[in-house]
């Protein structure tokens, strides 16, 4: 059987508009349905740069890149769209909007990228808070949550639209044992799902058992290796707190 | 030496107002498609004119009524001397209603509104929300341009109008107990003084001056690069290029006005 390919970026350079700043030059890359992926860089080494390349906000300069076998050069409008909500995406910066509540957060996506009836995005909201035992936390603000939820609020809203890649840009900035563990069972409830494909960059080894199909390394020269196991430290697993 | 050339090179205020009127452009289309499909946009927009419009009553109230009483003493004073007390009524809808209500209630909403729109979007910037919003796929222009380009544009025009109510009636105060005018001749004279032209006038003044504040507290707040000590300096140049610019254009629409 011939695997559905999700990404596929040669010697691809992506160029910010308008700015002499970093730029990643000549990637090559692909990602297949289920072909969760670890890609560990340190800092600096254009991780965020990475992420925002493949979702469209930095424009494709040399190569090719096609995103769900549609060409990523010069896509209108309507073709980011399409990408973009097929791409469920964690953010490192500015993960939730401050000004809205955690339920008008969660409820964003929904409001803004589908016609719903005016009640509709809360409702689903509701049971999303629900089944992810955090209903106490929807009226709050999001500077009035810590970082653990502020990250798994982010990752549900990635969630939303039952996305086919989820890209995670630093998921463990900033977490907590709990919450390193908490990420980990949210991954491998979503790898039982089977719909979608973990993409995660991160500058930290931490990498969960049984999770990741193939693990990479991004280094100065925007090629990505592969990695050794033997280079990750492992988060001893907990069932105190259930996703 | 290219922040010198750069600084002198005049043309680039063409370049500015290019964006700006790019901005109001994009704003209109965006409430189009707005409209057309429904989106829940009324509640960002009622959060707009509650902030931008309805928080600023009080403040507008006391400087209308103090504009009003300080424009009917100046005149009902100076006036009888050069035996002129007839246009007291003309003289208060030439000030207040085209000139000072416009451009004051626009100075009112420049400190108050530009100054958060600005901030709020530079804020967001810099906290990298903005490019969250857009990598989701969420259109910018709907979700946070044009609401609040919308909301000043209103809020401008209800509280020009506002603030002519507040000023005629610090001005009648004043007449009536500062200077003992008879209240009915200082009706009869706004009656017999007020034209057509003097109402639509502060209609043209108000929405001139809430799109070009408007559009350049969002031009500023975009404008903030990556840098936390981009949001001061750009919240400065969005106050200072709105109160030019208003100025500019009040004059503009005043000569306009005469030929016309």
């Amino acid at each position: 059987m011939k695997e559905e390919l999700l990404i596929e970026m040669e010697n691809a350079s992506f160029l910010s508009v308008g700015t002499s700043g970093p730029r990643l030059s000549e990637v090559n890359f692909t990602l297949s349905k289920c072909q969760h992926t670890y890609i560990l860089g340190k800092a600096s080494s254009g991780k965020t740069l990475f992420v925002k390349s493949l979702m469209g906000l930095i424009p494709l300069s040399e190569g090719t890149y096609y995103a769900f076998n549609r060409s990523m050069k010069n896509p209108d409008n309507l073709l980011l769209h399409y990408v973009r909500k097929k791409i469920g995406l964690l953010p490192e910066k500015g993960i939730l909007i401050e000004s809205l509540s955690i339920r008008e957060n969660l409820a964003f996506p929904l409001k803004f990228l589908r016609q719903n009836k005016a009640s509709k995005p809360y409702e689903i909201v509701e049971e999303i808070l629900i089944s992810n035992q955090l209903e106490q936390l929807g009226a709050l603000m999001p500077y009035e949550v810590g970082i653990n939820d502020r990250k798994v609020i982010g990752l549900l809203r990635a969630l939303i639209f039952d996305p086919s890649i989820l890209v995670l840009d630093d998921p463990y900035e900033g977490l907590d044992q709990d919450g390193i563990r908490l990420f980990h069972r949210y991954f491998q409830k979503i790898i039982k799902n089977g719909h979608t494909t973990i993409l995660l960059f991160s500058r930290k080894p931490i990498r969960p058992q049984g999770i990741f199909t193939r693990t990479l390394r991004m280094d100065e020269s925007d090629s990505l290796q592969h990695v050794e196991d033997s280079f990750f430290v492992s988060v001893p697993e907990n069932t105190n707190n259930a996703p | 030496m290219d922040g010198i050339l750069h600084r002198f090179n005049f043309f680039r205020i063409f370049f500015y107002l290019r964006d700006l009127f790019q901005i109001v452009m994009t704003t209109f289309y965006d409430l189009g498609t707005i409209l057309l499909s429904r989106r829940s946009f009324i509640t960002l927009l009622l959060q707009q004119i509650l902030l931008i419009g309805f928080d600023a009553i009080p403040i507008l109230t006391i400087i209308s009524l103090l504009i009003g009483m300080g424009t009917v003493a100046e005149a009902g004073l100076e006036l009888p001397k050069l035996g002129i007390q007839n246009l007291v009524g003309t003289i208060i809808i030439h000030v207040i209603l085209r000139i000072v209500g416009p451009f004051a209630t626009a100075m009112v909403i420049i400190a108050r509104s530009a100054s958060t729109v600005s901030v709020e979007i530079g804020n967001m910037r810099v906290s990298g929300e903005l490019d969250t919003i857009e990598m989701m796929g969420v259109n910018l222009s709907l979700f946070l341009i044009t609401p609040r380009i919308i909301g000043i544009l209103i809020s401008t025009m209800a509280l020009t109008f506002y603030f002519a109510i507040c000023s005629f009636t610090g001005g009648f105060l004043m007449g009536l107990f500062g200077l003992s005018m008879p209240m009915v001749s200082l009706i009869e004279s706004l009656k017999t003084s007020l034209t057509l032209t003097d109402m639509l006038v502060p209609i043209l003044d108000s929405a001139v001056f809430g799109l070009v504040i408007a559009s350049v507290a969002v031009y500023h707040g975009l404008a903030v690069g990556r840098s936390p000590n981009d949001v001061p300096r750009e919240t400065n140049k969005a106050l200072v290029n709105a109160i030019v610019l208003c100025t500019v254009f009040l004059t503009v629409i005043q000569i306009f006005i005469i030929f016309a």
